[in-house]
């Protein structure tokens, strides 16, 4: 056992790693895991090298990240991929990577359905909603705080109104939280938009899209429309038609700030800065996103979406950190502990001044 | 179709091989491919076929080493030997593989026909399974597995709790705070299944196998006589192939206990049912009694892995981890209603048995070669395929530090007779069990649950089994 185990460390770090090396957050099968397979299959075919993909899992996907800023990122065949739950942990978690430090490859801007139970009110009047919660879907929870409770003047008022009206179950997996909606344990579904068109279109399902949070227009800074559903699903429209008004307060601005970072940077591909490497990756990926078969790859794993490729990668991190304001971290991260229970840390380095 | 039909090929021939080595069965078969993973993910279907086919051939190949050697080809075929192996030195190896085949065929296809065929009616029940019956499930499946793998209650309670805290170590789902981690990052993310099955099973028995004195197998004389005569065998005590098969089938639907008890089982109702008749040297009913067990065993195992990710015995624990590679998510109902999984599983089983009996047929005087390689050799591989499984969760030492651990865990679950078996369903539910605990916490009153009749149900016969197990006089064996 001590041979063979010798032997493949000794013969790993020689031939695996002499080509580029994608550092996966998570173990493999999971979704950003499935993501950077299919990219790693198509862009070694027009970069001429082999790519492998190295997971590095952890809680909250934050270690591979960690290991990526600590250790890997000076290796210039290193390429570091991410997701949007790396972007919240950014703001309210306790790690060492930063966004500032590396150049972007590539990124999807992409959207996430809440869904559900149809002829549900969901409003939480008669009883409480219940919804699945998890890691990663803090933001969905915020936009629902508001829709339920509409405009409230402080952080305080919206958590009365959210333990009034809503009851959020931590620890609950996708699967689970599907089989739960389903037999109406949940009443809220919450998915990715290639998953809700696979478990909820179903009549079965007997759902419908509640909301969705919109695609962050690049230029106008702004969330519009998402071409993959029809219009007036956005979150802000349906808040409209539901109170009346135009969402605003700390909680919305809290929200916006989460929406930007998970949503935009949801999946991610990332070089250290002075990558040497850095332009002929950029120029793959363009080539690679032209190619139909990844195209039709993609598509069929994150939906039809838009990639952000190059330098406006880094103008778009750039905007988006410049979002990171005190009040709007503050009540994020107040929000995370206060209604999610999640141990969260305000980090005041992070607001761009 | 010619891909599916070529994977379907080459899984029976691997499942074949892996079978027939020594000490070597479906769980070890199944680690191994967890290094081929790769190859699948552009069509898990494939991955699915391949695997399946596996499983159908290596079941029936397994018990050929148990008949020619004395040394068991898994540990799903130890009663295999009791009467196999004194037919094989009595001059009478080709009969009793002729009877290990037929015995396993007919088995694995009629229970593979009713669990596959009937598979779409069952995910209905899914749906009467809310969060708090889920809990009950899990409790229910612990007492199963726990209470009836093991003769001593304490170390029930023994192998339940390593399991469970095993399955802790990672991150509180609540909150996702680490915990139990002991400052090792690595164990962040939690103890992966792949080195923990590795660990348990894998390395202590291909360790075990360097204590069976290396019989060289038993010549096969007069085989296609023979093998007339062991298919005549079991026309003529069809009764005997039929209770070996329902017997596998049922234990292999009790989460976690398939596998080992099934055949035991079985050998001892024929024992029970044939009183006059002397067993253990060489009496065909004997080998007949208990062969078809462990084929039936492996599709009634696979019902809850598929229907509710719950699995029924430790290589279903693997295919769950392999298919979770694949995306293919088991227990959820997107992959229940999906007709291609459905047809890919059921098809590769019945054809992977076929393909086996047909390949066997005329192979096995050759294929059982095998067995005249030292054994040093054969372990030596199977531990390189192991490690390399291993490696694939994050490629550096830690992977090995825990495949260590694991081993040295494994070990002391034999010498000590811990279910190895509850210690692996303990951990696999452990979160699950925690999360389902916490869900219906926060969303059940307990006016609520005393209102839910199958929630009762289920903790009511999880109360049996566990008292029945501790009051029965007759404890029968470990199944460690």
């Amino acid at each position: 056992m001590v041979a063979s185990a010798s032997m493949f460390m000794t013969v790993l770090p020689s031939s695996a790693w002499a080509e580029f090396r994608m550092i996966v957050p998570q173990a493999a099968g999971n979704g950003t895991a499935v993501w950077a397979a299919i990219i790693a299959q198509h862009l070694e075919k027009q970069l001429g090298e082999k790519i492998v993909i190295q997971h590095i899992p952890g809680a909250k996907d934050i270690p591979g990240f960690n290991e990526f800023h600590n250790k890997l990122r000076q290796d210039p065949k290193v390429i570091m991929v991410s997701h949007g739950g790396n972007g919240i942990g950014y703001l309210v978690d306790k790690v060492d990577y930063d966004y500032k430090h590396y150049d972007s490859i590539g990124m999807m801007n992409l959207n996430i359905v809440v869904g559900k139970h149809i002829g549900n009110p969901a409003d939480g009047r008669d009883r409480k909603v219940r919804i699945a919660g998890a890691s990663g879907q803090e933001t969905d929870g915020m936009a629902i705080a508001m829709l339920l409770c509409g405009n409230l003047p402080t952080m305080q008022a919206y958590l009365d109104c959210w333990n009034q009206r809503a009851v959020w179950v931590n620890g609950v997996p996708g699967n689970e939280r599907r089989l739960g909606f389903m037999r109406r344990e949940f009443d809220v579904a919450r998915e990715s938009v290639v998953s809700w068109f696979k478990y909820y279109t179903d009549p079965k399902a007997a759902a419908e899209i509640w909301f969705h949070h919109g695609v962050y227009d690049l230029d106008r800074r702004v969330q519009k429309e998402d071409p993959n559903f029809a219009a007036g699903l956005r979150f802000e429209t349906q808040f409209r038609k539901l109170h009346g008004t135009e969402p605003k307060g700390p909680l919305y601005d809290a929200y916006t700030l989460s929406r930007n970072f998970r949503d935009v940077l949801q999946k991610a591909l990332w070089v250290n800065k002075g990558n040497p490497n850095t332009e002929r990756l950029r120029a793959a990926l363009t080539k690679m996103i032209t190619d139909p078969d990844a195209a039709a790859a993609l598509e069929k794993d994150t939906g039809k979406y838009d990639w952000i490729i190059g330098n406006a990668g880094n103008q778009v991190v750039d905007r988006i950190r410049g979002n990171i304001t005190e009040p709007k971290l503050r009540d994020m991260v107040w929000w995370h502990e206060n209604a999610y229970k999640f141990p969260s840390v305000y980090k005041p380095e992070l607001i761009v001044r | 179709m010619i891909e599916y039909i070529v994977w379907t090929l080459l899984g029976t021939l691997y499942g074949v091989i892996i079978g027939i080595m020594p000490m070597a069965g479906v769980t070890t078969g199944l680690l191994t491919v967890f290094g081929l993973a790769d190859q699948f993910l552009g069509n898990p279907y494939l991955g699915v076929v391949f695997m399946t086919s596996l499983i159908a051939a290596c079941s029936t190949a397994d018990s050929f080493t148990s008949i020619l050697t004395g040394i068991p080809g898994s540990n799903t075929t130890a009663a295999s030997i009791i009467d196999g192996y004194p037919m094989a030195k009595k001059g009478e190896a080709g009969r009793a593989i002729g009877i290990a085949l037929m015995d396993s065929t007919v088995n694995g296809l009629f229970w593979g026909a009713i669990a596959f065929g009937l598979m779409p009616f069952y995910s209905n029940l899914i749906m009467f399974f809310g969060i708090p019956e889920f809990m009950a499930f899990m409790i229910l499946s612990l007492a199963c597995v726990g209470f009836i793998t093991t003769r001593n209650p304490w170390l029930s309670i023994v192998s339940i709790a390593i399991g469970i805290f095993i399955g802790m170590i990672g991150q509180n789902p609540a909150t996702g705070a680490h915990r139990l981690t002991f400052g090792w990052e690595y164990l962040a993310a939690g103890v992966q299944m792949i080195p923990l099955i590795a660990g348990l099973f894998a390395v202590p028995e291909v360790l075990q196998g360097f204590r069976y004195q290396h019989n060289r197998p038993e010549p096969i004389r007069d085989y296609w006589q023979q093998l007339r005569q062991g298919f005549g065998d079991c026309w003529r005590c069809r009764g005997d192939v039929a209770r070996g098969g329902a017997i596998g089938f049922f234990t292999g639907l009790l989460p976690g206990v398939g596998g080992t008890i099934g055949d035991i089982m079985a050998y001892g109702a024929t024992v029970a049912r044939h009183k006059t008749e002397k067993f253990g040297a060489g009496n065909p009913r004997g080998l007949l009694g208990c062969e078809g067990a462990n084929n039936a065993q492996k599709p009634a195992s696979l019902i809850p892995t598929v229907l509710f990710g719950i699995p029924g015995a430790p290589f279903a624990a693997i295919m769950m981890a392999i298919c979770m590679y694949f995306g293919l998510e088991l227990g959820s109902p997107a992959l229940l209603e999906d007709r291609d999984f459905i047809t890919a599983l059921g098809v590769a089983f019945i054809v992977g048995t076929i393909l086996c009996f047909v390949l066997c047929i005329f192979t096995t005087r050759w294929i059982v070669k095998i067995l005249e390689i030292p054994y040093w050799i054969y372990a030596a591989v199977i531990m390189t395929i192991v490690i390399w499984s291993c490696l694939q969760y994050s490629g550096t030492w830690n992977d090995l530090y825990i495949l260590v651990i694991c081993s040295l865990l494994g070990m002391i679950c034999v010498r000590y007779k811990i279910s190895r078996p509850a210690v692996l369903v303990a951990y696999i539910l452990s979160e699950k069990l925690e999360n389902y605990s916490q869900q219906a916490l926060t969303l059940y009153s307990f006016s609520d649950l005393l209102q839910r009749p199958l929630f009762l149900t289920l903790l009511i016969v999880s109360v049996l089994v566990i008292s029945w197990s501790l009051l029965r006089r007759n404890r029968g064996i470990d199944f460690h």
